[in-house]
């Protein structure tokens, strides 16, 4: 049966840190589930109409059992709190079959994981996947305080123990992850993966980018609607510039990229104005795009190759396109 | 072909329902189904047959032979072919050339319709056919019930994208299942490459008088609606029900839940077979309430049938080529599931 959609049991429920929960997830008759790779993911439908994705954190040899945590944020749109309050061991939820989008890279090089908060969960399975290939790896954990630190234990009591190193930024300073250090002493082939709030992947992108570090080897997993980077107005203000003319425009608040493309006579073609239907997708060649159009893939938005100009806007503060 | 971009109409390497298992018997029956006739029967144990059904000496449709044995004998000449579709016998002569032969297909039952695979056997794999235990069609708690067969006069494009917007229902179905707040709610959508989901939820509902009979109910009502596309042929639409009983956004009781199985096979370029089913986890034993939902589903699907079959009219007299459609919000998991069905026909286009 390889359709999208399996019904799978909560066959346990567990408390991993403070706001964080841990289900496992079986099929009702004791079936083996789709098989999956380290940074995989699902989609479980928590309710009717309720969506989300989680990383699987389980061990891909354990074929009866799918494990996802779950962080309680109470600015979720309620996907988060529905996990915690309402579903209990023995409900049963629809799974979708495991994706990957944030594959280990295969090779012979080391592998560097940056964890921020939650982000550890692909990153669990990935330092567990590497370290029984004997690969070298190392594993980097950001979280607020030793509380909120979901797996610490397991962790901490891993044959792989030397290689992981936490950081809790609720503390000193003394404690915080110094980016530009674990960078600068990388191997020249090492490959990065990191997973967290956007902020904290902006953050490694960007030292990554000034270490000149290529885009081949910095991989990166979101789920949720990224939010504004630190140095973006929030929903707010940012620049454009279009390559072929070289103008740059700046496009307020309130306006779109596409009426500011009007107000300045550069002709763009639109049709739905929703971001529905494509047409006035654009090449993106500089900067981080807030995408919010709903003609591109997941996949297309997060490659950041084009940009939806009716209703899209920047996470970065400039935005060059191919006008 | 539009509404998908120019040359681009239906995958083959893919399972399509059909039709239903008891059309099928040990007389050669004939329905054109991707642009080729196929002929079914069954074999004498009951399994079916299912070859191209044009006879390649004279091409005679061979839904006009009779059946012999496990074997299919041209109603022309004589020619006779076995169920992998190799010549057994040739009445003129004796010798078969390895040449004279036609196209066998993959068929797989399940429930009470039937599978076809009308591309290259090789990768036929049952496991492709949408589950019918979790659709609700094989599950001893659910009851199913064959609901309604057209044969549409338009292309099946059509279809789907009828059933990939449901703000349609409030005004081409208004008073039955149609009531403002489809097209007035907002709805996610899920998904990708083969499997699509919108799902959008009305809450302190005043039912109408169809859902007050059926559920025996006459209190506001919660509605969950969903409609999931099992692409390229399965959409399976589903309503729970539940009792307004609790505040918004909190789920009452579930007074009962239906399934609709629609299945959406391309017959012709402008021809497409629709096979209705229907299953419900209410009333199961009622046939009262059988008798009152098939009575609104007919009506409702005529509605759907009228629909697109205008549609397909329109695009013949105007020419259906040269526009482009503007799409709204509404039409989000249509767009979705274009781009979807063009990568999976693309696919099958010589490199």
């Amino acid at each position: 049966m390889s359709i999208t959609w399996m019904t799978l049991k909560v066959v346990r429920k567990d408390v991993e840190a403070e706001n964080v929960v841990s289900l496992e997830l079986a099929d009702p008759t004791g079936k083996e589930l789709p098989t999956f790779t380290a940074g995989a993911h699902v989609d479980v439908e928590i309710r009717p109409g309720l969506i989300r994705q989680y990383s699987l954190y389980g061990d891909p040899e354990e074929r009866r059992r799918y494990r996802i945590a779950v962080l309680r944020t109470e600015t979720s749109r309620g996907g988060s709190v529905t996990v915690h309050q309402s579903l209990r061991q023995g409900d049963t939820v629809r799974v979708s079959v495991p994706r990957n989008h944030f594959p280990l890279n295969e090779g012979d090089h080391p592998s560097i994981l940056l964890a921020g908060g939650i982000g550890i969960t692909p990153l669990y399975g990935m330092a567990r996947a590497l370290h029984r290939q004997g690969a070298e790896f190392q594993l980097h954990y950001c979280a607020r305080s030793e509380a909120r630190c979901a797996f610490l234990g397991a962790l901490q009591d891993a044959d792989y123990r030397d290689r992981v190193r936490f950081y809790l930024t609720g503390q000193s300073p003394d404690y915080r992850l110094d980016l530009d250090g674990v960078m600068s002493q990388a191997a020249a082939n090492a490959h990065f993966y990191v997973c967290g709030p956007a902020r904290f992947i902006d953050q490694v992108l960007e030292t990554g980018h000034r270490h000149g570090i290529d885009e081949e080897r910095l991989h990166r997993e979101f789920f949720a609607p990224p939010e504004p980077a630190a140095d973006a107005d929030p929903d707010g203000a940012f620049e454009i510039r279009l390559q072929r003319s070289g103008q740059t425009l700046a496009v307020p608040a309130d306006k779109t990229i596409a009426q500011v493309l009007k107000d300045h006579g550069v002709e763009v073609e639109l049709s739905c104005e929703q971001g529905v239907c494509g047409t006035c997708l654009t090449t993106l060649l500089e900067g981080q795009a807030d995408h919010r159009d709903f003609f591109q893939t997941e996949a297309e938005q997060a490659a950041n190759e084009q940009i939806a100009l009716c209703c899209s806007r920047a996470r970065s503060p400039l935005l060059v396109l191919d006008l | 072909m539009y509404p998908y971009a120019e040359g681009l109409w239906a995958a083959r390497n893919q399972w399509y329902v059909a039709g239903w298992s008891d059309e099928v018997t040990r007389e050669p029956m004939e329905r054109w189904l991707l642009n080729e006739p196929v002929v079914f029967y069954r074999k004498e144990d009951g399994n079916i047959v299912a070859l191209h059904g044009r006879c390649p000496h004279r091409q005679f449709p061979l839904a006009k032979g009779r059946v012999v044995g496990d074997r299919l004998e041209c109603g022309y000449h004589g020619f006779t072919f076995d169920q992998s579709g190799a010549c057994t016998r040739i009445p003129t002569q004796e010798a078969i050339p390895a040449s004279c032969r036609i196209d066998a297909y993959p068929v797989v039952e399940r429930w009470n319709w039937f599978w076809i695979w009308m591309g290259d056997p090789e990768k036929a794999d049952e496991s492709l056919i949408p589950d019918h235990d979790i659709v609700k069609l094989t599950d001893p708690d659910w009851l199913p019930v064959k609901a309604a067969t057209h044969l549409l006069k338009a292309r099946h494009q059509l279809m789907h994208e009828n059933l990939c917007d449901l703000s349609h229902l409030t005004f081409l179905h208004p008073g039955i299942i149609g009531v403002d707040a489809v097209a007035d709610t907002g709805f996610d959508v899920s998904g990708e490459g083969m499997w699509y989901r919108d799902a959008r939820a009305m809450y302190n509902q005043e039912p109408t008088g169809f859902f007050s009979d059926i559920l025996g109910y006459h209190k506001p009502i919660d509605r969950l609606m969903s409609m999931e596309f099992y692409l390229p042929c399965l959409h399976l639409a589903e309503e729970v029900f539940l009792a307004h009983d609790k505040k918004d956004g909190e789920p009452g009781r579930e007074l009962g839940t239906y399934k609709v199985h629609h299945a959406v096979t391309p017959a012709t370029d402008h021809e497409t077979h629709y096979f209705v089913a229907y299953s419900r986890n209410f009333a199961t034993d009622d046939d009262n309430v059988t008798n009152i939902i098939n009575g609104a589903f007919a009506a409702v699907l005529q509605q759907d049938v009228d629909a697109v079959e205008a549609l397909e009219e329109m695009l013949r007299k105007s020419g259906d080529g040269g526009f482009k459609d503007f799409l709204a919000k509404g039409d989000v998991t249509s767009v979705k599931v274009r781009r979807s069905m063009e990568a999976l026909i693309r696919a099958e286009l010589p490199q």
